[in-house]
This record gives C-alpha cells, sequence and structure tokens, in this order.
C-alpha cells in the first residue's frame, strides 16, 4: 500500500460537534488540524497560514461555505477544498464544484470517506503541481492522437486541447475550440461519413506563439477549390459550409492538402 | 433530459440544459419540427448553453424558414455573448430575432 500523504488543514464549521470529531479523526491520521467555527474568522487564518487542504462547511451563518471557497480561491487557486454539505442539497454542491471545489461530503461524515477523498485531494494536488513543473520549461509541444472516427470522443480531446490552450495562454481559446470541434465532426461526420471502422488522425502542436492543429480524415476528400474559397452568401439558409465558414472566420490561417481530407489551421497567441 | 418544454400562452418554449451542444443527444431538428405541427410560434433558451456549433446554427435557421412559412416565427433568447458573437460570424442575427428575455420574445410573438 502506498504511504499516506499528510498536510496542515483548515477545517471550518459552525458546528462545535463535527470539528471535534473531525479534528480528532484528522489528527489521529497524522494531519496538521486547524479549526474554526467561524467564516470570517478562519479566512483571516488562511491568510496568515501555510495549508494543504480546507474542508468547510456549506451552511453558516456569517458566511456561507461558496464565499469562502470563493475567497480562499482568490488567495490560494489551487488549495484543494472539501465541502461539507446536508444530504440532498444538490443545488449548492454543483455551485461549489463549479467554484473549483476538490469533492463534497454529505453530513453525517463516513470517516472512510473522509481519509479516501482527502488521500485523492492530496494526490491530484501533488500531481498537478507536478504538472506545473514540468510545463514551466516547456517551450512547445507537439501532441498527435489517432482517434476512432465518432463525435462522442470529442469531449476528451477538446479537455487535453482546452488545458493546453490555457497552459499556453491563449486568450482566444474558445474560438480555437470551435474551430477543432467542427473539423473534428466534419471529418468524422463527412470525411468519414460516420464509419466506426475509420480513424481521425489528430496533430496538434503547441508553442508559446501559436497553435497549429491538423486533422486528417479517411475519407475520399473534398475538392479543396471549394473549401478554400467558400464564403457565406446571400443564401443564410444554406444547408452546409457553415462549419468551414466559421473555422475560416476564428483562425489566422487554414489549409487544405490536395485530397481535400485534411485540414491544416493555426492561430497565433493574442 | 438536455432539454425541457414549456407552454406559455401558446408559445412553445425548449430551455436547452446542456453546456454543450456535443452532449446534446435529442436530434433538435426533428423535435422543432414535430412541434411546428401544433404551434408557429417557438422560443428556444440557450441560458445552459455556453458552447455552440454549426448544426446548432443550422436548425436555428431551418426552424425558423419553417415557421416564416407557415406566418410564426422563431426567438432565441439568453444566448451567451460568446454565442451571439458566433451568430454575427454566420449573420444568423440578421434572420433570427434574439432577446435577452423571455417575456421581451412572448410580447413580440404575441403580436404576430
Amino acid at each position: 500500500m502506498a504511504d499516506k500523504i499528510t498536510g496542515n488543514i483548515l477545517v471550518i464549521d459552525d458546528d462545535e460537534s463535527i470539528l471535534r470529531l473531525l479534528s480528532k479523526f484528522l489528527k489521529s491520521e497524522g494531519h496538521k488540524v486547524v479549526t474554526d467555527m467561524n467564516g470570517i474568522n478562519a479566512l483571516e487564518v488562511f491568510k496568515n497560514e501555510k495549508f494543504d487542504l480546507v474542508i468547510t462547511d456549506m451552511y453558516m451563518p456569517d458566511l456561507d461555505g461558496l464565499d469562502i471557497i470563493r475567497n480562499i480561491k482568490d488567495i490560494d487557486q489551487n488549495i484543494p477544498i472539501i465541502v461539507l454539505t446536508a444530504a440532498g442539497s444538490i443545488t449548492n454542491v454543483v455551485q461549489s464544484l463549479k467554484l473549483g471545489a476538490f469533492n463534497y461530503m454529505a453530513k453525517p461524515v463516513n470517516i472512510n470517506e473522509v481519509r479516501e477523498i482527502i488521500q485523492k485531494a492530496f494526490l491530484t494536488n501533488a500531481a498537478n503541481r507536478q504538472q506545473k513543473n514540468f510545463y514551466a520549461f516547456l517551450q512547445s509541444a507537439v501532441s498527435v492522437f489517432k482517434i476512432k472516427s465518432a463525435v462522442e470522443h470529442l469531449e476528451e480531446i477538446s479537455y487535453y486541447l482546452n488545458n493546453m490552450l490555457v497552459f499556453y495562454g491563449f486568450s482566444s481559446n474558445w474560438q480555437i475550440q470551435l474551430a477543432f470541434t467542427e473539423a473534428f465532426t466534419n471529418a468524422v461526420c463527412h470525411g468519414n461519413n460516420s464509419s466506426p471502422d475509420k480513424f481521425v488522425l489528430c496533430e496538434i502542436a503547441f508553442s508559446r506563439h501559436e497553435v497549429i492543429i491538423s486533422i486528417e480524415d479517411e475519407g475520399a476528400g473534398f475538392k479543396v477549390p471549394d473549401l478554400k474559397n467558400y464564403q457565406l452568401n446571400d443564401d443564410i439558409y444554406a444547408g452546409s459550409g457553415r462549419g468551414i465558414f466559421l473555422i475560416n472566420s476564428y483562425m489566422d490561417s487554414v489549409e487544405f492538402n490536395d485530397k481535400g481530407n485534411r485540414i491544416k489551421m493555426s492561430k497565433k497567441r493574442d | 433530459m438536455s432539454l425541457k418544454t414549456r407552454n406559455k400562452d401558446g408559445i412553445l418554449i425548449f430551455d436547452v440544459e446542456n453546456e454543450d451542444m456535443q452532449t446534446f443527444k435529442d436530434d433538435l431538428r426533428i423535435i422543432i419540427e414535430e412541434a411546428a405541427k401544433k404551434t408557429n410560434k417557438i422560443i428556444i433558451n440557450l441560458k445552459e448553453l455556453q458552447n455552440i456549433n454549426s448544426h446548432l446554427i443550422g436548425v436555428i435557421s431551418s426552424s425558423k424558414r419553417l415557421l416564416s412559412s407557415l406566418n410564426g416565427d422563431l426567438v432565441v433568447i439568453n444566448a451567451t455573448e460568446k454565442i451571439i458573437n458566433v451568430f454575427k460570424v454566420v449573420h444568423l442575427n440578421k434572420i433570427v430575432k434574439i432577446t435577452s428575455s423571455e417575456k421581451e420574445a412572448i410580447d413580440y410573438l404575441k403580436k404576430l
């Protein structure tokens, strides 16, 4: 079994019995623990001490869990936060995850679950730190993906693309994502004609100045002049070509191979 | 469920509940074509939608054409700034009415 990771944990809850229970358990697990019953005080404590993880109650009279997450993430974007919430309050859970909370635990807390979630949080954070250190000296990267021809795979590869774009500081992120989505969907649905036996080859090259994306399908190809010169004409209701038009609109350069089954597009960082 | 349907004063309102069109499993075009057999006034609420694609643009423009041919109309509401930007690029804003509130859309459709 892997060694347990320990750290300095801030626990915020206006219920003293929960604080006592968690504090006792976390200390027995080897963690250093600071507790606070007041959200505003807890933020002051957080500003003055280095913590590795925060556990906060969602409902407190002075400052609720969502405000605590917002304030703590303003100070330290990377710290994992675990939210304690009453069973069934799904709306606030979703909201807290959107604000960057790592996970949530329903009350009454299950000690085994606490142990498991905290270990996951520490491991994820360590992996993220390692990745960040790696990226810090990375000047450029090229990734090649051969993917089964299905739009369902778009989500995973878009997630990768988004992370890399954020890392390389592209502010026109969503426009590149849109162009990528259109090109990938074209390759799957039109190029490969939605055949599940075919593949799409994606090559994404990043540098600190530019991203170059190449997408190739296994289809017969399209007439390149039609693709290159595609413009929206007066017929806004035209049934096809909007995807290519969006790619041309949002990317700095767009090229096709002679066969018309590969698109190469690039965008410089703003 | 990725799409909720409401009826207000004979106007059909589609609330798109997905953040991303890629995870939208239903064929919105067919749903709207079916709906157009019962009403010629439709609102598409994009409040939850963060990312659009050319497929949805095609669905909106063909639905607009269909409803216009039935002497009705279609209004898009609560589109984000990003989505409106895409609409402008493909000139969809020239043919489809876009409002920021449901009330404004309903008032417009009631006058038809």
